[in-house]
């Protein structure tokens, strides 16, 4: 019996072979570089990213589930417990309710002030960048310089508020140490801090507007009212949008305010979120009760947020 | 460009140039009014430096008590901690929670033992002492006084030489120093005290009450004393409206000097800046007496930290030495209005003279025999802002005196339930 002859294949083909199996080599390590390429652009920023926010967010949860504190030096395993007894203790509802008050207080009242400011000063008047400096001021100036500024101003009896509402026949009222006003007290400030920075960028947001747009509605007769809410304020709306969320973070992470000028006092009365974590974890160092809350805050944002971009962004008009 | 490098290497030179064979040792220290008495410390410093060419010494300004203390936890936590301290003394039950430090008798003992212990006024020390040991040495102590402006107590028929000795002459004086508008609303206050537990511990003990346990678990405010203090307290406010409900440390002395108030319940700590602001003539005295008279001790120590090698601790004990020594005690009085915590301190010249000019400044140390200690427990800042906020909910009348003790008492024996074994 003959053996089986090989089948042999010509010396060209094989070559061909070879040489079509190194291009694709070369074309799919191309292809894996395209498709790395954004990831390693990214990488730098995802990497500072993660090592300062995302992973403390996690290790934040981790922590919640432990508890740790002076009574417990050696951490332990507790699951949700943290969660429970914030749930039931009384101070933390009494501390999301300020915080909410905060928020209602200081969120509708800054961003008009800041949208009828930024429509006033998008105008061609004379001294525009003195009223643009001046109302931008508060921004810049440090909040630990403003608070005590506004220590001053809301003295009792020699503060300026009580001077002048003194001779107004008004009562000499201690605003931050009183168990009604004090909260209002801080979200006037809190308003007052922030105005500035929501009225740039409305401001920014008007400039995009197109001129033409405007000119047209006047040829067709349009007044001033109708020009602001068929023009400016639905070709502002990403803008607005924008704003929105912004105001309402900063209102549940407001801090440095409460811990200059009150303490959370009088009682617990200007006791806010974030100065309820810190009092937990750097003041008690109860750092399991302290991470759960932040949790907690961490979700309530999330939330807002998701909530947000859901019923408001389509109302949103991208031009 | 070229410059700012320049600029760089020497600062890496003047930083790196280590002293050679110094031992370096870190000191976070607090102080409440920054400015003058940070300078004051960092003098006492240098001049430590100057006796001791062997030890550097690293001053940190850790901000007020609790600030400062929250550093060490940090740095504790981080696994760095100073190596001396300057902490309250109700801090020494969570410093020892933590096995953050040690006991200072070995270094007391090489010392005379006895010898040096006996120079320092008694309640001083006694509030150092946990299980027999010391904890710490005596630095930065205060209690409250009665400040009080005469040119007020002149203008309201008062003798400016009498200041009130009893709750009733309190009341009775504040009604009379009490200024008030046609409406009734007061334009100048009869008596001021910043709404602190601090200063209601005082009231506490003048009314035969105690605030704590000797063993730090239990509390004891919702006893009848303690009620009855702050029921006194809370009429002063809200029922002869000759006291301000609300009044921070701060507010309340820049009202005094500012002579919107007759009289003031205020630290010690506090007299330098009244000398230096009041632009009146005043006066000081102790605090009035109830059943009996009392005093509530405040302020800190120096304690030394278990984590330092052996040579910073020796190092330490040096700096802790020389910091409480009669001179720098009696340098510190004068310079901040802290009780000099030896008593020879108050033999020396300087003291003397210092006396002799200001006689306001032997009040608190003749107001010692009669000091005690305040408020300390296990998780003493959690106890403590219990207290605080449920105070301050009574001054706003959400509950009655006896409503919002009990309140408290449960809520803090929550806090210290882990702790009863």
């Amino acid at each position: 019996m003959n053996r089986m002859a090989e089948p042999k294949f010509p010396a060209s083909v094989v070559t061909a072979t070879r040489v079509v199996g190194a291009r694709e080599r070369v074309r799919s390590r191309r292809r894996v570089m395209a498709l790395a390429r954004p990831y390693l652009y990214i990488l730098p920023t995802f990497f500072f990213l993660f090592i300062f926010t995302h992973y403390p967010i996690l290790k934040t949860f981790y922590l919640s589930l432990f508890k740790w504190n002076l009574a417990t030096p050696k951490r332990e395993f507790v699951g949700l417990n943290n969660y429970l007894q914030a749930g039931s203790t009384p101070l933390f509802w009494q501390v999301l309710q300020n915080n909410v008050l905060y928020a209602v207080g200081t969120i509708p009242i800054s961003i008009a002030l800041a949208l009828g400011l930024a429509l006033l000063i998008n105008q061609k008047i004379r001294g525009l960048a003195i009223y643009r400096a001046a109302l931008f001021y508060p921004t810049i100036i440090p909040m630990a310089a403003a608070a005590m500024i506004w220590l001053w101003i809301l003295t009792p009896s020699y503060g300026l508020v009580n001077f002048y509402g003194k001779a107004l026949g008004l009562p000499d009222i201690h605003w931050l140490g009183h168990s009604r006003f004090a909260l209002w007290a801080l979200v006037l400030v809190g308003v007052w801090k922030r105005l500035g920075h929501y009225m740039v960028i409305f401001l920014a947001g008007l400039q995009v507007i197109p001129e033409h747009l405007y000119e047209a509605a006047i040829l067709e007769g349009a007044s001033p009212w109708q020009r602001f809410w068929r023009i400016t304020f639905p070709l502002l709306s990403p803008t607005t949008f924008f704003v929105a969320i912004m105001a309402v973070i900063d209102s549940f992470q407001v801090i440095d305010q409460v811990y200059l000028m009150t303490q959370g006092g009088p009682g617990n009365n200007t006791n806010l979120f974030i100065f309820y974590i810190y009092q937990n974890a750097f003041r008690f160092f109860d750092m399991g009760y302290a991470s759960a809350v932040s949790g907690i805050l961490f979700l309530i944002l999330l939330g807002l947020t998701v909530l947000a971009f859901g019923i408001l962004q389509r109302r949103v008009h991208y031009a | 460009m070229k410059s700012r490098a320049w600029i760089l290497v020497m600062l890496l030179a003047v930083t790196a140039v280590p002293v050679w064979a110094a031992t370096e040792i870190k000191f976070y220290y607090p102080v409440h009014l920054t400015g003058p008495l940070v300078k004051e410390i960092e003098a006492y410093v240098a001049d430590f430096h100057k006796a001791h060419p062997g030890i550097r010494v690293e001053p940190v300004w850790g901000g007020n008590y609790w600030q400062n203390m929250q550093k060490t936890v940090a740095a504790l936590q981080a696994g760095n901690p100073p190596d001396v301290a300057v902490h309250l003394a109700i801090d020494v039950v969570t410093l020892r929670d933590l096995d953050a430090v040690i006991p200072l008798d070995e270094f007391v003992q090489r010392e005379g033992g006895e010898k040096l212990l006996g120079d320092f006024f008694p309640g001083f020390v006694s509030d150092l002492k946990a299980d027999g040991k010391v904890w710490a040495i005596p630095f930065q102590r205060s209690t409250p006084i009665l400040y009080y402006n005469k040119d007020l107590f002149r203008k309201a028929g008062l003798d400016p030489n009498k200041p009130p000795s009893t709750w009733e002459e309190l009341l009775a004086t504040a009604q009379k120093a009490t200024v008030r508008d046609a409406s009734g609303q007061a334009t100048q206050w009869g008596l001021t005290i910043p709404d602190d537990p601090w200063l209601l511990m005082s009231f506490i003990l003048q009314n035969g009450g105690r605030t704590h346990s000797a063993d730090f678990k239990k509390v004891y405010i919702a006893e009848k004393p303690a009620v009855e203090a702050l029921q006194f307290w809370v009429e002063l406010a809200n029922k002869h409206k000759v006291m301000p409900r609300h009044r921070t440390f701060p507010e309340s002395v820049q009202d005094f000097a500012a002579g919107k108030t007759a009289m003031l319940i205020h630290s010690t700590g506090n007299l330098r800046f009244v000398r230096d602001s009041a632009k009146f003539e005043w006066g000081a005295a102790f605090l009035p007496k109830n059943k009996r008279q009392a005093v509530a001790i405040g302020g800190a120590g120096f304690f030394i930290f278990k984590k330092a090698p052996r040579e910073k601790q020796e190092a330490a004990w040096q700096f802790t030495k020389f910091m409480t020594s009669p001179e720098i005690q009696a340098r510190w009085n004068i310079g901040s209005g802290y009780i000099a915590t030896r008593k020879s301190s108050f033999e020396l010249p300087l003291m003397r003279d210092y006396a002799a000019k200001l006689p306001q400044v032997l009040v608190a140390r003749d107001q010692l025999p009669y000091a005690l200690p305040e408020m300390s427990t296990h998780d003493n800042q959690k106890v403590r802002e219990i207290f605080r906020t449920h105070f301050q909910e009574v001054l706003d009348e959400k509950y009655t005196s006896e409503e919002g003790m009990k309140k408290a008492q449960a809520e803090m024996e929550k806090v210290l339930a882990p702790y009863q074994k």
